[in-house]
């Protein structure tokens, strides 16, 4: 409980600083993300996976989990269908990856077939609690795991749906809720290719 | 025949023939799940053109062990599914059942239901005034 409610004020500290940056601070000095994000590491069906591997090429990840009905789906084919958008060949130039944050229940290779029904290019990771929870931490991303008392499904996971954009040396440049209608997701990629 | 009581025929006949107050469910789909997973949503309009606020207490279908009545909110980025007891539909007015929002969530669909080759399915709906409205529901990768 008190780790969730730590991931939660960390996460609610770094949308505030976030948002006091773009306030004062919209061009001059450093990204308002230049103290998030950072190296992690995870579970990839292939081993560990930690930051390093991305590097090389700019980077889209997105934290959610497996069994999510519709959040996640969603999320997951609105990136394919808009970087489908900018520039088909586009996908071979950054990295996809799909970070769950449900460490009861998705493991590495759970996670993997999961991605596999999007693309078969996409990096599907899973971590232990830990993992999960400094990962999270790093990059402002809230998660917490909720009882549904009559329901079914026994718990779900409310988590923070958005992209975090990784340039090609691992450094977080910036972030997008919603691919389609914000101009700048093109534009900030595009910047961040060769 | 005295023009009152013409009248009054008029007007009997007039109420008879107004179309019947009710209500109903249209643009029904249910989310294709993917190969494997055991969970997926279902959408639609609920209508109700009655002059009673109506609430939908319960849904049955072929597919799924259990259906539940979901919501998400989404609270400064986050996402929260949460459960309802009810759904309420006020009188003369529409609730839209869609992703990120109000949904039917089918829990441990059951083998062989809902796969590649399913075309189509049913839902029925029970409503708190005795009403059950069964409609045939599409399947689909949803609005893309
Ligand atoms: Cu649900």
């Amino acid at each position: 409980m008190t780790t969730v409610l730590a991931v939660a004020i960390g996460g609610a500290v770094a949308i505030l600083k976030l948002q006091w940056h773009k306030r004062n601070d919209p061009t001059h000095g450093k990204s308002p993300y230049s103290h998030m994000g950072g190296d992690f590491k995870l579970q990839h069906k292939s081993g560990t996976y930690t930051l390093e591997k991305l590097k090389g090429k700019p980077s889209l990840l997105y934290f959610g989990f497996t069994s999510c009905p519709d959040i996640c789906p969603m999320a997951l084919s609105s990136l394919m269908r808009n970087l489908d958008r900018i520039d088909p060949a586009i996908h071979k130039k950054i990295n996809k990856v799909f970070i769950s944050v449900d460490y009861k229940r998705d493991d590495n290779e759970k996670v993997s077939e999961y991605v596999n029904h999007f693309a078969s290019d996409i990096i599907g990771l899973s971590g232990t609690k830990k993992e999960i929870e400094k990962v999270t931490k790093n990059y402002g991303v809230y998660f917490s795991f909720e009882e549904m008392k009559d329901s079914k499904l026994e718990y779900t996971v409310d988590h923070t749906s958005r992209f975090f954009l990784l340039n090609s040396r691992g450094g977080l440049v910036a972030s997008f809720t919603d691919l389609k209608n914000d101009p700048l997701f093109k534009e900030q990629l595009l910047k961040e290719l060769p | 025949m005295n023009s009152k009581f013409r009248a009054l025929t008029f007007i009997l006949f007039m109420a008879f023939l107004r179309p019947a107050l009710s209500q109903s469910v249209e643009n029904a789909w249910v989310r294709r799940p993917l190969p494997g997973m055991k969970l997926t949503g279902a959408y639609m309009v609920i209508k109700n053109d009655t002059n009673k606020d109506i609430s939908l207490l319960e849904i049955q279908g072929p597919d799924a062990e259990y259906y539940e009545i979901h919501t998400h909110e989404n609270i400064d980025g986050v996402m929260k599914m949460r459960q309802l007891k009810k759904l309420k539909i006020p009188a003369m007015d529409k609730v839209m059942l869609k992703p990120k929002s109000f949904h039917i969530m089918l829990i441990q669909i059951k083998k062989g239901r809902l796969t590649k080759q399913a075309k189509k399915t049913e839902l029925t709906l029970i409503f708190d005034n005795k009403v059950k409205l069964t409609t045939e529901t599409k399947l689909s990768k949803g609005p893309l």
